[in-house]
């Protein structure tokens, strides 16, 4: 049975300030919150949002509400907790338990920075790592807090880039991955984009522990305004990550980059032409399946999901309205999501088979908890 | 079911689009039987009128059927879903924009290896879809500021080309009117949802033909003013669609009366009197402001007038498109997209 909670105002504020009373609470697990595969944000019909957790069936685990539009950007490893952030450019993160429905921890970035919305935990669950603007300096910043001690800012480095927009952790190779979409941004004028003429993303990887750069990866120059902004990783340490082109969409450029860490340059993998054009350059989410054959990538403006082989080959076209969250389901399944509600597996095998139908518009991306599989 | 007492708040609201089955139906059938139907039907005749001055290499008729065809599809475009959907069709029928110049080259390429595909219309229908279609026969038919004929050198082989778009252009036309008449095809999966995956519900119909009305406005807002606009100080006129031909503001208007018939047939009747005047008589001045502003858009990077004209349609069609979604989409109860209006 699904559970039904809302994050209200005041509860959320009783919550933080019993921080460290519940703090001594016995560890829980994602067990204790339903045992989800998946969490999403999403707005109700009623115009209110929350955060769902989702079975791998894409039924409803346990949904808690949030107090306003939000993202499900990061889930802990093995602690039911996720980290909604606050609408770009947000000042202030949730740090939600999902077991008991109370809010454990509110991150607010410092002085001078923003969130971009997306952050991931280490490998044991002991730090989170926030994407963050240095707006004044117009330089990204990865931010480093204390998950295990209520969550205090214990650190920061550069994210090797503008406009690190979301990160994840490779454990295998301890290292960070970086997509610095490379466009500038400024509180004062919103999400106004400053740079276009000049702009220059990248995908970086930094050492996990030093958050030292080892190497950073620039598209060629015709792509130089394709940022570079959402990102999956597979279990043997194939990127994938999803553009948004910042130039004439009638281009039809590639919007889907893959990459190993060692090689020399940024692979972009393209549907046909006719095909590709019906994304109106715009790459929402990637997602690479479990084991490794099958990378999606979504366009919620073309209302398509494109699926690739792991060498790049462009496999078909699955047509679903606003769809943009995905993320990985066993074998070589993918879990897409959509602005309408809809859950759909996509797969090579068997394209596309439909699994729920929310009454809920699902936001931009849907997140995996790692310890959901093996 | 747990409750969490600490919480305050209610839970999410199950709550949607009220359900008026009937009315909904009725809504695809008069979309599919007074408007798709007809159009494609139309748009099918006026493609195989293409052929006969192609076959014989009359340059002058083929222009007066190019442009009598073109209208017919512009009337018709909007419709976003079913056949012309289907692989890489719409785009064989028109593929603008061309930043790259694709189109260009591949006849070009054509041209020179002097190919003998243009005599195979099967292995023609498989070439790409920059060489096909109303903007490649345009190239061959405009590109020349002097009306060019079929005489001369490569006059022939150019004549042969064209045929060979004319022909795919009318299989093309024709395949997609027969699917739309197909008893047991598109039009059942619209006026009884729930016998195509595409079209499981009602809701999944009225938002596919919302979609295309909404859809049709912002083409010619974005697109086909926004383009060519560009901005004030380097105003893009070569971004036009169908320049070449002198008929981009003809585009815009042959569009928007089948947007405007579109939503006549379709959409007045799902809306309260009121409602319904208030479109119809947005629809009606949008037209006039469009019959009023100036053919060729090649006069915005020299007359800072036709500028305002042509922005100031814009507007319009922008305030036509608001005004569409403020009391069409509600009445059907469809959403806007949630992803697809705010990127992340």
């Amino acid at each position: 049975m699904a559970r039904e909670i809302s994050l209200g105002r005041r509860a959320f504020l009783r919550a933080t300030a019993g921080l460290a009373a519940t703090g001594a609470a016995p560890a829980l697990s994602w067990a204790d919150a339903g045992a989800p595969a998946f969490l999403a944000a999403a707005r109700a019909p009623t115009g209110s949002y929350a955060l769902f957790g989702l079975g791998a069936d894409g039924a409803e685990r346990f949904r808690i509400g949030l107090p306003g539009r939000g993202h499900a950007a990061a889930a802990h490893p093995t602690r039911p907790l996720a980290v909604a952030f606050a609408r770009r450019p947000g000042t202030f993160a949730l740090v939600i338990d999902c077991a008991l429905g109370l809010a454990r921890a509110r991150l607010e970035a410092p002085a001078g920075r923003h969130f971009y919305g997306h952050g991931a935990f280490s490998p044991d669950g002991a730090r989170l790592f926030t994407c963050e603007n240095d707006f004044d300096a117009g330089e990204g910043r990865i931010g480093v807090w204390d998950a295990s001690a209520g969550f205090a800012r214990i650190g920061e480095f550069a994210s090797g880039g503008v406009g690190p927009h979301e990160l994840l952790v490779d454990a295998r190779g301890g290292r960070i991955i970086v997509a610095n979409g490379g466009i500038q941004t400024h509180p004062d004028s919103g999400r106004a984009k400053l740079n276009l003429p000049t702009m220059r993303p990248n995908l970086a990887y930094l050492d996990l522990e030093t958050g030292e750069p080892l190497s950073v990866l620039d598209p060629a120059e015709e792509l130089r305004r394709n940022s570079l902004r959402h990102l999956a990783l597979s279990p043997d340490g194939l990127v994938a990550i999803a553009a948004q082109w910042q130039g004439d969409s009638a281009d039809a450029v590639p919007l889907l980059a893959t990459h190993r860490f060692g090689e020399t340059a940024l692979q972009f993998r393209s549907a046909p032409e006719a095909e590709q054009r019906r994304l109106n350059g715009y790459g929402g989410s990637a997602a690479i399946s479990a084991d490794g054959t099958c990378i999606a990538l979504t366009a919620p403006r073309g209302g398509r999901a494109h699926l690739f082989d792991a060498g790049g080959g462009f496999l078909g076209a699955l047509a679903i309205d606003d769809v943009c969250g995905a993320a990985a389901l066993a074998g070589d399944r993918i879990l897409l999501t959509d602005g309408l509600g809809g859950v759909t597996a996509a797969s090579p095998t068997a394209r596309s088979q439909p699994l729920a139908k929310h009454r809920a518009a699902w936001d931009n991306h849907v997140v995996r908890i790692v310890s959901s599989f093996g | 079911m747990r409750v969490f007492g600490l919480l305050i708040g209610a839970a999410i609201a199950v709550a949607g689009a009220a359900d008026a089955g009937a009315q909904e139906s009725d809504l695809a059938r008069r979309a599919v039987a007074e408007h798709i139907r007809p159009g494609y039907a139309a748009f099918a005749a006026a493609a195989e009128t293409l052929i006969a001055p192609a076959e014989a290499c009359d340059a002058d008729r083929l222009r007066a059927a190019f442009h009598a065809g073109f209208d017919a599809w512009l009337r018709i475009e909007h419709i976003a879903f079913g056949p012309v959907e289907q692989g890489d069709r719409r785009f064989a029928i028109l593929f603008w924009p061309d930043p790259k110049g694709h189109t260009p080259r591949g006849l070009k390429r054509l041209e020179e290896n002097a190919d003998p595909v243009v005599d195979d219309p099967d292995a023609f229908a498989k070439r790409s879809i920059a060489v096909r279609g109303f903007g490649a026969l345009e190239r061959l038919l405009f590109e020349a500021d002097e009306p060019r004929d079929f005489a001369g050198d490569g006059g022939d082989y150019r004549c042969r080309l064209a045929l060979a778009i004319a022909r795919d252009l009318s299989r093309t036309a024709s395949a997609v009117a027969a699917e739309w008449n197909a008893p047991e095809g598109i039009a059942r999966a619209l006026t009884r949802p729930g016998s195509d995956p595409a079209f499981q519900s009602d809701a999944d119909v009225r938002r596919a033909l919302f979609k295309s009305l909404d859809g049709g406005l912002e083409k010619i807002s974005a697109m086909r003013l926004g383009r060519p606009l560009g901005t004030f100080e380097r105003p893009r006129p070569r971004r036009a669609e169908t320049w070449r031909s002198g008929r981009s503001m003809r585009n815009v208007r042959e569009a928007l009366a089948g947007l405007e018939r579109y939503y006549a047939v379709a959409f007045a009747r799902t809306l309260d009197e009121a409602a319904a005047a208030r479109l119809t008589a947005a629809f009606a001045r949008t037209r006039a402001v469009a019959e009023r502003t100036p053919d060729d858009m090649r006069a915005l990077s020299r007359d800072p007038q036709a500028r305002f004209r042509v922005e100031a349609l814009q507007s319009r069609v922008r305030e036509l498109q608001r005004l569409v979604r403020k009391q069409v989409a509600p009445a059907l109860g469809v959403a806007a997209g949630f992803n697809a209006l705010d990127g992340d």
